[in-house]
């Protein structure tokens, strides 16, 4: 317990550091003079100053926001699933993402106000997805249980399946509309959509108090199903709770800053080996603050570097590389 | 290690069934020279029966140029890919397994883009044998890393492929990144079948020996697929064997990708497809795969080509409709029968 707390300790600091970083570090290498000596040049430059720091103290927020979904739901899905590869971002959120944005502009162009309000767009568009995602797991999950192997595979292709519909859609549609969902749905990290954080903000503590609360059944249901039927878990009926969950978590993640498929991996596999334990709380909390060391460091770096790359696509390749480590090194024996 | 030795293949075969295997294939052969008729009639100029026969000079050059290349290159392209996913089921023994899903595109992605960083606008000959090398080297990696790990349940197999897929395909984002290529890397791998007219489509021919290599070495990629101290005993270079399909895969892979592009779901549904109505022997039912996956991709292309006449949608987005739904089908049917 005593080592748990020394890591979060570290990693808690190791955060701070980081988002401290990436506020005020762009003050040291910025070519202009932050603080002239011309009274009316003073006024300008402060002004610019909290502008830009607002707007990071929103990316912060985002950032944070994202890697605690990522991260928790992560950690849920690979004790339901008991494997330790496999991440939600499988089922394909991103695909719905796109395929319910072309929708909505199909339907109702882009000058409707369910595409031009950001909060009535999220509401839709995180319920769509929702929805889709509850129906599949009805689908699968209800007629034969446990067949979650089955839901990755109908997820897989149903990613497929509505990438291709919505290319479709956006072949056949007026290219001014076009250029307006590309701008709604190509969001990552450095291009976040600011105008969510907020109202995504109450969404995130519920989900994660529905989360925490769960835990310690989530613990039994680490020693396998017929075990924890056997401890008096209701092992479907948490499940598919668990599922419905991540739905949520995932749409808004989605929503928010795109899809990072490997940042899950990396941080609760991380995690895990740090902390050396099975118990769901500490590894939540660690994996968190893993996510949001990855996410802002490298947002960090990826801006004081002028912009090489974008952080998903190191996540991809680092995670990449550690999960065909982690697939050699599990199986050895 | 060895699984049940397939139902279809223990019982004796009597008459009844080879007369309904003949009608079958007799079936197929008919919807097949339907759909290349068909294929071949479609198009903005009009070109009928008529024309023809009464040798008119303007039909015939349209049917040569234009008309020819595009069949021929939908049936070389399909047929060649589901061969690639065949054997790749066969040697891996997972029906879920198909070069898309095991790294083998995106490695050929990336292998496209290095030629084109490395040599610039070089021709088709120089960018197929990039990625071919690229495509195998992706591919062996996989088929070495399934051979050291047993897993629960083979399903999760596709699964790490595609995540291996999206790992290959970062480094290959990362670099066209720093070359300022992300523009040219988005471009490939949607070619089409649109613009495939006479003198952009020959390097296609060179898929047809790799078929010919697939049809004769057929019998033994099944034979490797039973594991390797299982072929050893019957006199089976395991090595060698697993050597050829991966460089058959590769050079379909790599030839159709660089020539046509993505053609989604095309080596994963047409083996299944054939192989829960043909059995696992794959000798005998190769020659109905060729012909149902060429039908299939013939379909989806006519479809494509009429929903919003006189323009076509890239037949990607067909493929990824139409074989998405029959992939769904497939797999609640077998969440009915309950084998999972």
């Amino acid at each position: 317990m005593a080592k748990h707390r020394r890591m979060i300790i570290i990693f808690t600091i190791l955060v701070f550091i980081s988002i401290s970083l990436y506020l005020f570090f762009w003050m040291v290498t910025t070519p202009y003079q932050l603080f002239p000596k011309d009274p009316q040049l003073k006024v300008v430059m402060q002004k610019a100053i909290t502008n830009i720091i607002g707007r990071k103290f929103d990316q912060v927020i985002g950032m944070t926001i994202a890697a605690i979904l990522i991260a928790s739901s992560s950690l849920v899905f690979q004790t339901i699933t008991e494997n330790r590869i496999l991440t939600p971002s499988l089922i394909g959120f991103d695909a719905v993402f796109v395929t319910v944005q072309t929708l909505i502009v199909f339907l109702f162009t882009s000058s409707s106000i369910f595409y031009t309000n950001p909060y009535l767009n999220f509401v839709l568009a995180s319920g769509l997805m929702i929805m889709i995602s509850l129906s599949m797991y009805r689908i699968i999950l209800k007629k034969n249980k446990n067949h979650l192997v089955f839901l990755l595979l109908v997820g897989m292709i149903l990613s497929t399946l509505s990438r291709s519909l919505a290319s479709f859609l956006q072949n056949i549609m007026d290219p001014m509309e076009f250029q307006s969902i590309v701008i709604r749905t190509e969001v990552t990290v450095s291009n976040m959509n600011t105008s969510i954080i907020y109202m995504s903000i109450p969404f995130l503590l519920i989900i994660s108090f529905l989360f925490i609360k769960n835990f310690k059944t989530y613990d039994v249901m680490t020693l396998g199903e017929s075990q924890a039927i056997g401890l008096g878990v209701e092992y479907q009926k948490k499940m598919n709770y668990a599922l419905i969950y991540m739905a949520i978590a995932m749409s808004i993640t989605t929503a928010l800053i795109g899809p990072i498929s490997f940042l899950g991996l990396i941080t609760v596999n991380a995690s895990r080996e740090l902390l050396k334990t099975h118990k769901h709380l500490p590894l939540f909390i660690l994996s968190s603050l893993i996510a949001m060391l990855m996410l802002i460091l490298g947002q960090t770096i990826i801006i004081e570097t002028g912009y090489m790359t974008t952080v998903s696509v190191w996540i991809s390749l680092v995670g990449g590389i550690y999960m065909i480590y982690l697939l050699l090194k599990e199986n050895q024996a | 290690m060895i699984q049940p030795i397939n139902e279809q293949q223990v019982r004796p075969i009597n008459i009844h069934q080879m007369k309904r295997f003949n009608v079958r294939r007799l079936i197929l052969i008919f919807l097949f020279v339907l759909l290349t008729i068909t294929s071949l009639l479609i198009g903005v100029l009009d070109v009928n029966f008529i024309d023809l026969i009464s040798l008119d000079k303007d039909a015939w050059s349209i049917l040569w140029i234009s008309r020819i290349p595009r069949t021929v290159s939908i049936i070389l392209a399909a047929s060649s890919l589901s061969i690639a996913g065949l054997i790749m089921q066969a040697i891996s023994r997972n029906k879920f397994i198909s070069p898309s899903t095991a790294g083998t595109t995106n490695a050929a992605i990336l292998g496209v883009l290095l030629s084109y960083l490395l040599f610039g606008q070089i021709n088709p000959i120089f960018r197929s044998i990039f990625s071919f090398v690229f495509a195998m080297f992706g591919t062996f990696i996989f088929m070495l890393i399934l051979r050291k790990i047993k897993f629960k349940n083979i399903i999760y197999v596709p699964l790490i492929g595609l995540m291996y897929g999206a790992m290959i395909s970062s480094i290959s984002s990362l670099i066209a990144h720093q070359f300022n290529a992300l523009q040219f890397l988005n471009t490939i791998g949607i070619t089409g079948f649109s613009n495939k007219a006479s003198g952009t489509y020959e390097l296609l021919y060179f898929v047809i020996p790799a078929m010919i290599m697939a049809i004769l070495y057929a019998t033994r990629f099944s034979i490797i697929g039973m594991g390797e101290d299982f072929s050893k005993n019957l006199g089976i270079n395991y090595s060698y064997v697993m050597m050829v399909g991966l460089i058959i895969i590769s050079a379909i892979s790599a030839l159709t990708f660089v020539m046509i592009g993505t053609l989604p779901f095309v080596g994963l549904i047409v083996p299944n497809l054939v192989s829960y109505y043909y059995g696992d022997h794959v000798k005998k039912s190769i020659i109905d795969l060729m012909l149902f996956g060429s039908s299939f991709v013939l379909l989806n292309d006519i479809l494509s080509r009429l929903i919003i006449y006189p323009y076509e949608i890239s037949i990607t987005f067909t493929m990824g409709v139409t074989g998405a739904i029959i992939f769904l089908i497939l797999i609640f049917r077998r969440i009915h029968h309950g084998k999972a």
